[in-house]
């Protein structure tokens, strides 16, 4: 599902072919993992069937590497409320937050409402952890406390992701 | 294997060690380089070992100042060197007379000069001898003959002034001084014959007592630059301990610490060595204008080297014991912790020792000094009174700490500000003990000494008599009822001294006679006093008078005897052949004071026309006075007048009481010293409290937040600045006032109390106190911004 | 899978928010060159506990000491119970801060020259209260923050964490309405941190306190009851991007 939305959003730079969105995403998202081309085509046939996405031209020759694909306006749609929801604070959280704050730099939206609204969304978390950690037992405590250091561990890195925005857009789009 | 080797943290067997030397100068740098805290710092260090130096080189000027003025009082002697017998007169001898006179008290030297030919010996600081009737003024009569008010002393002077007396032939610039060139002088009148001026400088006083008294004068001098060093050193400090907890952790010891910190003094003491020298040497022309007598030449006060080389080595050795002093309980850790050691409270048994020795010690010298058993001349007890007074003192000093102590830390009681300040005094530690120590030393031995002062004073101020009017009324002697008497060596040539005299405003009656010197065929000599019917019968109880009758009833003298009569001893002789002599009851009227009980067997009584004086022989005339004290200015008028006829006379006056004025300025100059002294620890407890107020800016923002009124703060320093002041005042008062009251007791002598010179004191110490507190409240005030909140 | 954005002061106030006890808005100001704030807006309503948050250097204390009275700001209304706090005097400010609010800094706050008792008493003394019974009620805080055997320790002789809650019981000996924090956890473990921010939250809750809390740390403001954030000497409002 956020493999769509991050198509979705790179397409939203610029139309492409299905080729060169794997190559995109790879380079920027994928790590030591790149995509498997039938995962690339699947996504985008999804894509298709929602209208979020559309053909913009076929070039000569045969097979669906020869598609330039283009975002729809309701493919915009989707992008930007996927990337005005807070992900449900959880560990190891950071690939998927990552992604959407180099899409909303690429697609020129405000990077710092993603982390802003991240943020309250862990902190509801955390103040809910720590009314329950404050009226438990030490079992709950710790159980607490352990969910509690993870999330704050994710909010440092949203702070730091923050502190360092105007960098990131910098690399994002010097590419 | 050198231990070198086995060092398990040697980076290598040529690392260097750092040499002590290498460690001071780190510390200089330090301090050059530190910021503006440590320039501050080095900045009052430096005022501290200023005014030190400057003040001890003065004291080390002071010998060379008695040597140069016994040497200038030496060489201007003239009658005590006139040669015995008088020699002829020649090309090189001079006549000189003594017309040393008071203006207002104060002594004028004066001399009558007259040439006897082209080669006469010249007075120091004269170039040409004074024509007749001409004069050589010093500087500062001249100034006070131009001063308004001085007519009368003016009128004295009526003569040309042909020069100045140079600074070699005056005591000091202040000196009242003149030559008068007079061609009536002779040997048979007022005239003294030289041949040279100057002598041996008589031995400069130089003994224990003299050393004792300038020990004490330093110590009580050193003690309030102890406290203002103290305060400057710490100045910065919390600052200094972070740096040094720095090069802790960079790996220096605890004693190259000590060494650094001693180093970042080495550039204030420096500076303050030649601020001292430049005080020293810039404020030396300010020595002259001290009219103290007759005052110090600039030059007069050069340190004395061996002197002033000590106080050059000891000026820095005590700032750096002050330094090292301050470092004392502080432990600087590698980590920035710096531990103040917690100090043993105080104990109060071996303060109270010293205390007691130092009474006792007064105690036994007054006993020993009024017993007279050591026998010494001028009081031997004296260096034990004044080591006793010293113990004493250091005594009360060293039982501060445990009252400061108990008053400080326990007190709980009173207002929230009188507490943050006692809380504040508590932890400052040494400062404001330092402060009151410096204040009871020097206040309290000033009060002690001015209570020895006031007898000495009582002593020297003989009350006589209530009013003038009793001192007159007192000294009346003849049927006459004459008071005051003047004595003229050179009579004027007119010679109606007493119709002068009498037209003085105050002057009721005068009468003169004068007086030569007979001596009969057997060799006895006789005073021979004449004067016309009128006053002999004011000087005896004589049968009857007419012009030419002779009166004596000295055995042997008869008429047709001869007395060879002269105006003066040493003075060329003339025959008197007598007329008939007759005889008087009775003693002879004289002045109570010069009365010796002559009476007709010892005394010649002769009018004028009986011609015992040939018309050539100048004859001392003597005048009686009857004047009304009441009439304002009378003395003065009678003294300028009796001058101006005869600058060699001298006038006896009733007096109510004899002032010595050198006690007087003693007095004033020992209030003065105080004050300077109170000022001078002011300064240090400013500068402490406004280093300690800078170093609390954090708390005092934080009780801001809280809402603490501004009036509660500055109550807090105005406590704590003026606590210790009081305290040292109140102290100083008790101590001071108990050994001057117990060294009166034990010396017999009337207890006396001097208190406005102590409410003078007392009241600086609290205006001090006022002052100090008035300069510590802008940095507190400073402190009291939210800024100091924002954490650094 | 998509869900509505949360919005600030949504999900946690004890009670109907009612009126506002104390509103800050639109304030600036600046220390010389450095622009501390911007254009910072806070509303705190009777008893919730709120967390400033935000990166060091973006004004938030400087937030809470313009809220607190303790510095002017250069524009902006402060309203605290319906009384203008930038116009007012010196002195009446001083008088609120006695009487009505409490404080509490990261360090460095407790006079060190006093005992423990002697400093919670403090804010009573300064308000007139006799120093007996001031003392008495500081030792009865000082039992309440579990430190009551400190005393007549002196700040010196206390750990960080100590030293901090008896800083709280200084802070709320007054009972005030409005509590100060300043990064009351900022020199102390994460163990004393929370002990610390627990202790004052729940003290505060207890007595009706309103908290205004500056914090850095997640943890700390999860203590809060909601957290207002700042950057670059603004507010944030915290509803969601755009």
């Amino acid at each position: 599902m956020t493999l769509g939305q991050t198509f979705l959003g790179l397409l939203e730079t610029r139309s492409q072919h299905g080729y060169d969105l794997k190559r995109a995403y790879d380079e920027r998202f994928a790590g030591q993992r790149p995509l498997a081309y039938g995962q690339v085509y699947a996504t985008l046939s999804r894509l298709l069937k929602h209208g979020l996405v559309e053909v913009e031209a076929v070039e000569a020759g045969a097979g669906p590497e020869r598609k330039r694909y283009t975002v729809t306006d309701s493919g915009v749609t989707d992008v930007e409320r996927w990337l005005a929801t807070p992900e449900s604070p959880e560990p190891y959280l950071q690939s998927t937050l990552y992604t959407k704050v180099v899409l909303a730099l690429l697609t020129g939206r405000p990077a710092d409402g993603i982390l802003d609204v991240q943020r309250a969304e862990h902190l509801r978390l955390m103040r809910e952890l720590t009314r329950r950690k404050t009226a438990g037992d030490l079992s709950d405590q710790l159980i607490c406390d352990h969910a509690l250091f993870h999330l704050e561990a994710d909010l440092r890195w949203l702070e730091l992701t923050a502190a360092r925005l105007n960098d990131l857009a910098d690399e994002v789009r010097g590419r | 294997m050198s231990p070198r080797d086995r060092a398990p943290a040697g980076t290598g067997p040529e690392r260097d060690r750092p040499s002590p030397l290498g460690e001071l100068l780190l510390g200089a740098q330090l301090a050059l380089r530190g910021g503006r805290e440590v320039v501050l710092r080095s900045v009052l260090t430096a005022i501290g070992v200023g005014v030190a130096t400057a003040g001890l080189l003065l004291a080390a000027g002071l010998p060379t100042a008695l040597d140069h003025l016994a040497e200038r009082n030496a060489a201007r002697m003239d009658h005590q060197v006139a040669p015995h017998p008088v020699p002829p007169s020649g090309d090189d001898t001079l006549l000189i007379g003594i017309a040393t006179t008071l203006h207002a008290g104060q002594e004028v030297h004066g001399r009558l000069l007259r040439a006897e030919g082209s080669d006469p010996p010249l007075p120091p600081g004269v170039t040409e001898i004074p024509g007749p009737g001409e004069l050589l003024l010093s500087p500062a009569l001249a100034d006070l003959l131009d001063a308004p008010g001085t007519e009368a002393l003016r009128s004295r002077f009526d003569h040309p002034v042909v020069g100045e007396i140079g600074p070699e032939g005056l005591l000091g610039p202040h000196e009242l001084a003149y030559y008068l060139g007079s061609e009536d002088l002779a040997v048979e009148n007022a005239g003294i014959r030289i041949t040279a001026f100057g002598g041996e400088p008589g031995p400069v006083v130089r003994g224990p007592v003299v050393v004792l008294l300038g020990l004490v004068g330093v110590v009580v001098m050193l003690t309030p630059v102890v406290v203002f060093l103290g305060a400057a050193v710490r100045f910065g400090g919390e600052q200094r301990e972070r740096r040094l907890a720095a090069l802790r952790l960079m790996g220096a010891d605890r004693r190259a610490v000590r060494r650094v910190a001693a180093g970042e003094t080495l550039p204030g003491v420096g500076l303050g060595l030649v601020l001292g020298a430049v005080l020293f040497y810039a404020g030396r022309p300010i020595v002259e204008t001290v009219g103290v007598g007759p005052g110090l030449y600039a030059g007069d006060v050069a340190p004395h080297p061996v002197l002033g080389a000590l106080v050059f080595a000891g000026v820095p050795l005590l700032a750096l014991w002050v330094v090292l002093a301050s470092l004392r309980g502080v432990v600087v850790e590698p980590l920035g912790t710096v531990r103040r050691a917690e100090r043993p409270r105080p104990r109060v048994w071996w303060r109270l020792l010293l205390l007691v020795l130092g009474v006792v010690l007064i105690w036994l010298s007054m006993d020993l000094r009024t017993a007279g058993r050591l026998g010494l001349p001028g009081g031997g007890g004296l260096p034990m009174t004044a080591i006793g007074l010293l113990a004493a003192l250091f005594g009360t000093t060293a039982v501060l700490p445990w009252l400061v102590d108990r008053l400080f830390r326990r007190a709980s009681g009173g207002p929230l500000a009188l507490q943050l300040a006692q809380r504040r005094l508590a932890a400052a530690g040494g400062g404001p003990t330092r402060a009151v120590s410096g204040i009871v030393v020097t206040v309290a031995g000033a009060i002690a000494l001015q209570s020895l002062f006031a007898n000495a004073w009582a002593d020297a101020s003989v009350t006589l008599a209530d009013t003038a009017q009793e001192a007159y009324a007192e000294n009346e002697f003849g049927p006459s009822r004459f008071q005051v008497q003047a004595e003229l060596w050179m009579p004027p040539a007119d010679d109606d001294p007493a119709g002068t005299v009498a037209r003085v405003p105050g002057v009721e009656a005068a009468a003169a006679f004068r007086t030569v010197w007979g001596t009969t065929g057997d060799g006895t000599d006789v005073p021979v006093h004449i004067a016309d019917c009128d006053v002999l019968r004011q000087m005896a109880d004589l049968p009857a008078c007419s012009p030419g009758d002779v009166f004596s009833a000295l055995p042997g003298l008869g008429a047709g005897d001869t007395l060879m009569v002269r105006p003066r001893e040493d003075a060329t002789e003339s025959p008197w052949v007598l007329p008939p002599v007759s005889g008087f009851e009775g003693a002879l009227v004289e002045h109570p004071w010069s009365a010796t009980g002559h009476t007709a067997r010892d005394v010649v009584l002769a009018t004028p026309e009986a011609a015992a004086a040939p018309a050539e022989i100048a004859a001392r005339s003597t005048v009686w006075i009857r004047a009304d004290p009441a009439v304002s200015g009378m003395e003065e008028g009678l003294r300028h007048t009796v001058g101006s006829l005869d600058p060699t006379s001298r006038l006896t006056v009733p007096i109510t009481t004899v002032v010595n004025p050198a006690m007087a300025d003693i007095r004033d100059a020992l209030v003065a010293g105080a004050l300077a002294c109170l000022t001078v620890i002011a300064a240090g407890l400013v500068v402490g409290t406004v280093e300690q107020v800078r170093e609390r800016r954090r708390v005092h923002a934080v009780l801001t937040a809280f809402g603490t009124r501004r009036s509660t703060l500055v109550a807090s320093v105005v406590w704590q600045t003026t606590l210790p002041v009081l305290l040292g005042i109140v102290l100083a008062t008790a101590v001071g006032t108990a050994l001057g009251v117990m060294v009166q007791r034990v010396a017999g002598l009337p207890v006396r109390f001097i208190p406005v010179e102590t409410l003078v004191i007392a009241g600086a110490g609290v205006g001090v106190a006022a002052l100090t507190t008035l300069l510590a409240v802008p940095a507190l005030l400073r402190t009291m911004r939210p800024e100091g909140l924002r954490s650094e | 899978m998509r869900r509505p954005a949360p919005r600030a002061l949504s999900d946690r106030l004890p009670e109907a928010p009612g009126t506002p006890l104390l509103t800050g808005s639109g304030l600036r100001k600046s220390f010389g060159l450095t622009q501390a704030l911007e254009d910072a807006s806070l509303d705190l309503y009777p008893g919730e506990v709120v967390a400033v948050m935000g990166p060091s250097g973006s004004g938030k204390s400087t937030l809470l000491h313009c809220l607190a009275g303790v510095v002017r700001p250069d524009a902006g209304t402060i309203e605290y119970d319906g009384q203008d706090l930038v116009a007012a005097s010196d002195t009446r400010l001083s008088a609120l801060r006695r009487s009505e609010f409490g404080f509490l800094f990261q360090f460095g706050q407790l006079v060190p020259e006093l005992s423990c008792l002697e400093n919670v008493a403090l804010p009573l003394r300064l308000g007139g209260r006799p120093r007996r019974r001031a003392e008495h009620a500081a030792a009865e805080w000082l039992d309440r923050l579990d430190v009551g055997e400190l005393a007549h320790k002196t700040p010196g002789e206390c750990s960080g964490g100590q030293g901090q809650r008896v800083a709280v019981a200084r802070a709320l000996i007054t009972r005030p309405r409005v509590v100060f924090a300043d990064e009351p956890t900022g020199a102390l473990d994460s163990l004393n941190g929370e002990r610390v921010i627990r202790m004052l939250t729940e003290a505060a809750r207890e007595s009706g306190a309103a908290v205004v809390v500056v914090t850095h740390e997640a943890r700390v403001a999860a203590y809060a009851d909601r957290e207002v954030v700042c950057r670059d000497g603004r507010t944030l409002d915290t509803g969601g991007p755009g």
